[in-house]
């Protein structure tokens, strides 16, 4: 992705520091001293595997937004990452 | 590193599925995916126990106290969507029934049966010793001196049941490595896990190790439980007693050590019986990792885990008392159409998203990370040190066997 059209917020309240986003997105999300899970480069991977880091996350800790309408691609699929993290 | 010598013979005895009787183990030799689908297609919520509905008649069980739980309502749920948001609503659908009381001895006073604030503050005690970055830790401490040492010791003969000659010590030799137990004592103790009888008990082997790393800390896992610091609610700190850090123990042993042996087989099978897959691994390593993922999703070992709501509730309209048992079967879920295309076929080369493979939701596995790394590392090692491995055509071709617990029923190969 040329340039990042979304933002990535982590709840560090709500992350147990299970290190699932790591599995997916290894080179966007770390772990802090605290063992919490932190962002390290937001284009690290592509958006695809940020989203599957979101999504698999297994307190819906992270929470992916894009604020830019023009995405189209990409927010239909984000959808259902949202839909996930509201189910906690 | 001194070179393992092991008791084949032993390690069948503790090991081989087909030497189990009961429905957990090997005596359901069935294909139970094509059951899932229909279970998942006509449910997905259905009143019953797993192996009830898929048609198994002996005797099986699982849950708290290996107990049928005989009494209460059972309904098993088949889906990705409903399978996982059972396991994030920990609130109301916890891993201990609330109705019964709550045990403090052994596995049952573990973190896998709290719930809450209790189980998350337990769970951050071990936590840091099991985040990916801790990966390399257990490699260079105890993974690779045991995949080498174990590969050293067939590597000469040609060909091995690699189920039993080295899958199935892996994760046991790794875990009591951590412990700071010998080889020995590690499968003496696997004894007392499979038989509950005979062998020695945990805290035999593991009370002396905590007074010793209680006097002089080392760079091992009892170390790091015995510095470990409770917070309190109250904001009170504490350490950890020795039962605590002998529940752990078990823990760790109980659940690590069964359950990534067979996934290292399951793994191992699909790339045996895939050849194609395992030729592009060798030109391309990277893929190594999405092979092991995907064995995850494929033909998890563990396919159900129990949850009992806390307060009356639904699951896909299905209303479901206060007290019931809901059984997550995770092997169905991974093989739901709606999330994989294709669920029932082996493919490495799929886009990766998260499957139930470890569960999910707070309670989702602790070694997850540990396994993955024990996974990676001895396929690896076995691709590097065995030139042309492949199935032995001579041999009584395998399968995946077993129902609550699934594994390989062998793996003869040869190589050269």
């Amino acid at each position: 992705m040329s340039a990042q059209r979304y933002t990535i917020a982590i709840d560090s309240g709500v992350c147990m520091g299970s290190g699932v986003c790591m599995v997916y997105a290894p080179r966007t999300f770390a772990m802090d001293s605290d063992t919490k899970s932190a962002v390290i480069d937001p284009t690290g991977d592509t958006f695809a595997a940020i989203q599957a880091a979101a999504a698999g996350c297994p307190t819906g800790a992270i929470t992916l937004t894009v604020p830019s309408p023009d995405h189209p691609q990409s927010a239909d699929e984000l959808g259902s990452a949202i839909r996930w993290s509201e189910r906690q | 590193m001194i070179p393992i010598s092991l008791d084949r013979e032993r390690i069948r005895d503790l090991f081989d599925l087909r030497r189990r009787s009961g429905g957990r183990w090997g005596d359901y030799t069935e294909d139970p995916y094509p059951a899932f689908h229909r279970l998942r297609e006509t449910g997905p919520v259905h009143e019953g126990m797993v192996h009830e509905l898929i048609g198994y008649t002996g005797p099986a069980a699982f849950g708290p106290g290996a107990t049928p739980d005989v009494g209460r309502p059972h309904f098993s749920v088949f889906s990705f969507a409903d399978c996982d948001a059972v396991y994030r609503n920990a609130e109301v659908f916890s891993s201990w029934p609330s109705d019964k009381p709550r045990e403090d001895v052994g596995l049952n006073a573990s973190i896998l049966f709290m719930s809450g604030a209790t189980h998350r503050r337990y769970r951050t005690l071990v936590q840091p010793s099991f985040v990916p970055a801790k990966a390399k830790w257990w490699m260079d401490n105890w993974i690779q001196n045991t995949v080498r040492s174990l590969i050293d010791s067939f590597e000469a003969d040609g060909r091995a049941d690699l189920n039993i000659d080295f899958d199935a010590a892996i994760p046991i030799l790794t875990i009591t490595g951590s412990f700071g137990l010998s080889v020995e004592e590690a499968l003496d103790v696997r004894s007392r896990v499979e038989t509950t009888h005979g062998g020695r008990r945990l805290e035999e082997f593991v009370a002396p190790i905590i007074a010793a790393r209680r006097e002089e800390p080392r760079d091992d896992l009892i170390s790091v439980l015995c510095q470990a610091e409770v917070k309190d609610e109250d904001g009170s700190v504490s350490r950890l007693s020795d039962e605590d850090i002998i529940t752990f123990s078990d823990l760790l042993l109980t659940a690590g050590s069964g359950t990534t042996w067979k996934q290292i087989g399951i793994t191992l099978f699909a790339l045996l019986t895939t050849p194609r897959i395992l030729d592009e691994i060798r030109a391309d390593r990277s893929l190594l990792r999405l092979a092991v993922e995907e064995s995850l999703r494929w033909n998890i070992t563990d396919p159900a885990f129990t949850r009992y709501p806390s307060e009356d509730t639904t699951i896909a309209g299905v209303r479901i008392p206060k007290g019931a048992a809901v059984h997550v079967c995770i092997g169905a879920a991974n093989r739901d159409p709606a999330r994989w295309e294709h669920p029932d076929a082996y493919d490495a080369h799929r886009p990766l998203k998260s499957s139930l493979g470890f569960a999910g939701g707070p309670h989702i596995c602790l070694g997850m990370h540990v396994a993955r790394a024990e996974l990676n590392a001895a396929i690896g090692a076995l691709i590097d040190r065995l030139p042309g491995l492949r199935l032995d055509p001579d041999a009584e071709p395998p399968s995946i066997i077993g129902l609550y617990e699934r594994g390989p029923s062998h793996l003869p190969v040869v190589w050269g």
